[in-house]
């Protein structure tokens, strides 16, 4: 499972970083960032970013596979 | 000629004034869920009406013609849908507060400001504000709410106090007042206009509500131009105001409605719901005394508990949107230019989202997918500095007062879409062995 951020939508809520910090890191000014794109299959790791992807207020993040 | 424009629109309103609530206490009393939630005298307690709304569908409409929706599915689908845009009540209910055609130069802070424009005018001026409210900038500011709220409760000392007067509106005037780089001195206006345009927020009801938001706005439009003035001459070094004077979004400056209702806005919106997710958390807590103790034992979990208290009793419990063009859901097709009304706090207590949702639990994993904030493009700007006065408040306040214990009837604000208290008489509290000595 892939996850990317569209650096055009965000406007830096942060809502991602607080579900999910091992996946979703923001840079200096708070925008997410994803430093490794793939998402371990981890405990409940991709649940949770599964989450933020759906909750992302400006749908700004997508998954693949 | 302007005193009989004048006369004539105002018996005009009375009569639309008249109609319009005649109708929803006609219903109110006929027991229809959403005319108590929607009606003249807001129900003390919503969240009922919300589970018998619930009870009808996700989607149900009413006999004004309104959708309404409680279910967080559609209240999160519906606040991401760039076909669904917002409205100002005003706009609905067609009564107006402009009584002489001089009251054109009036700026309201939610009519002409971001909350109510659709993009592409609302994505230009919220960039303009955004870089106040990165978390970078927010990281910067948690100390000096610390400090702000440390200040007040060495003011409040020990012994009976008004946790909304003396604390809970205290501590966001205070952070907003620091954003714009002036003294809380005038806390007592702000707090005025804000009680009466958070209170008119879901329409003027009375003739008096209508007056009271005509000289509101009217003192409130001299003090930002005033303001905006003085920083053209005077600018700051990073207050925000400076920030608006200067920025130049698509290569033109804000023209002055839209400088002074943002400055508006920000000011209203910064403290106008924070108040209430003070109170309400204080209300939350001093009622569930498993999420006291973890806040006192561990302090850490404030930000936890904020959280839940933003889930499980939202300052805004209601936002609308307007269908753009016909819209299809849950295989209800519903028009264009039809009202849709969310029920934010019916979304956070969801039982298809949050298990148990009447209970308060600081433990919930996930209590960050609450609605409180709203989604979409008009996610609020200032979420994040919402939160970090939430937390330091109710983590300082229970610190400093863990025997804090209610010293009277608190008393509810009036209103249907901002839910609080007005009034909380406390007393700080003395543990019971320094009781037993005296």
């Amino acid at each position: 499972m892939k996850v990317f951020v569209d650096s055009g939508r965000c406007q830096g809520h942060g809502l991602c970083n607080m579900s999910a910090p091992e996946t979703f890191d923001l840079d200096d000014d708070g925008y997410a960032r994803v430093p490794a794109s793939e998402v371990p299959d981890d405990g409940g790791l991709r649940t949770r970013v599964r989450a933020a992807v759906d909750g992302c207020p400006e749908r700004a993040l997508s998954i693949e596979g | 000629m302007s005193t009989r424009l004048g006369l004539g629109n105002e018996i005009r309103t009375r009569g639309m004034l008249l109609a319009g609530n005649g109708l929803q206490k006609l219903f109110a009393l006929a027991g229809d869920p959403d005319a108590r939630l929607l009606g003249v005298k807001p129900a003390a307690d919503p969240y009922p009406l919300y589970e018998k709304l619930r009870a009808r569908g996700p989607l149900s409409q009413n006999r004004m013609g309104f959708y309404l929706t409680p279910t967080h599915e559609l209240v999160s689908a519906m606040l991401r849908d760039q076909r669904l845009g917002t409205t100002s009540s005003a706009a609905l209910d067609g009564v107006r507060w402009q009584r002489h055609p001089e009251d054109e130069q009036l700026v309201h802070p939610v009519e002409h400001s971001l909350l109510t424009m659709n993009p592409p005018e609302h994505t230009r001026l919220r960039k303009v504000v955004a870089p106040w409210f990165t978390p970078r900038a927010l990281r910067d500011r948690t100390d000096r709410v610390e400090q702000t709220v440390t200040e007040f409760l060495d003011e409040i000392g020990d012994g009976e106090f008004d946790l909304v007067r003396d604390f809970a509106i205290r501590v966001p005037v205070r952070v907003i007042c620091d954003l714009f780089g002036i003294s809380d001195d005038h806390r007592d206006a702000f707090s005025r206009w804000g009680t009466v345009l958070a209170g008119t927020l879901d329409g003027i009801r009375t003739i008096r509500e209508r007056r009271a938001v005509r000289d509101t706005l009217v003192e409130m439009t001299a003090f930002f131009d005033n303001l905006v003035e003085h920083r053209r001459t005077h600018p700051g070094t990073d207050d925000v105001v400076t920030g608006l004077v200067r920025a130049r979004p698509d290569g033109a400056a804000l023209n002055r409605r839209d400088l002074v209702a943002l400055a508006g806005l920000l000011l209203g919106a910064g403290f106008e719901t924070t108040v209430n997710l003070i109170s309400n958390g204080v209300t939350a807590l001093l009622a569930n005394p498993d999420a006291k103790r973890l806040l006192i034992e561990e302090p850490d979990r404030a930000a936890d508990i904020t959280e839940e208290v933003l889930r499980f009793d939202p300052p805004v419990q209601v936002t609308g949107r307007l269908t753009h063009e016909p819209v299809e859901y849950g295989g209800t097709r519903i028009p264009a230019n039809r009202l849709i009304v969310l029920f934010l706090g019916g979304a956070n207590r969801d039982p298809a989202v949050f298990a148990e949702p009447t209970r308060f639990d600081a433990d919930r994993p996930n209590n960050r997918e609450h609605l409180a904030f709203s989604s979409g493009i008009h996610y609020c700007l200032g979420a994040g500095l919402a939160r970090i006065e939430g937390e330091v408040a109710l983590r300082e306040l229970f610190r400093r007062y863990p025997h804090l214990r209610a010293a009277g009837t608190p008393l509810r604000r009036e209103g249907r879409t901002i839910r609080g208290l007005r009034s909380m008489p406390m007393h700080t509290g003395v543990p019971r062995n320094v009781l037993a000595r005296r």
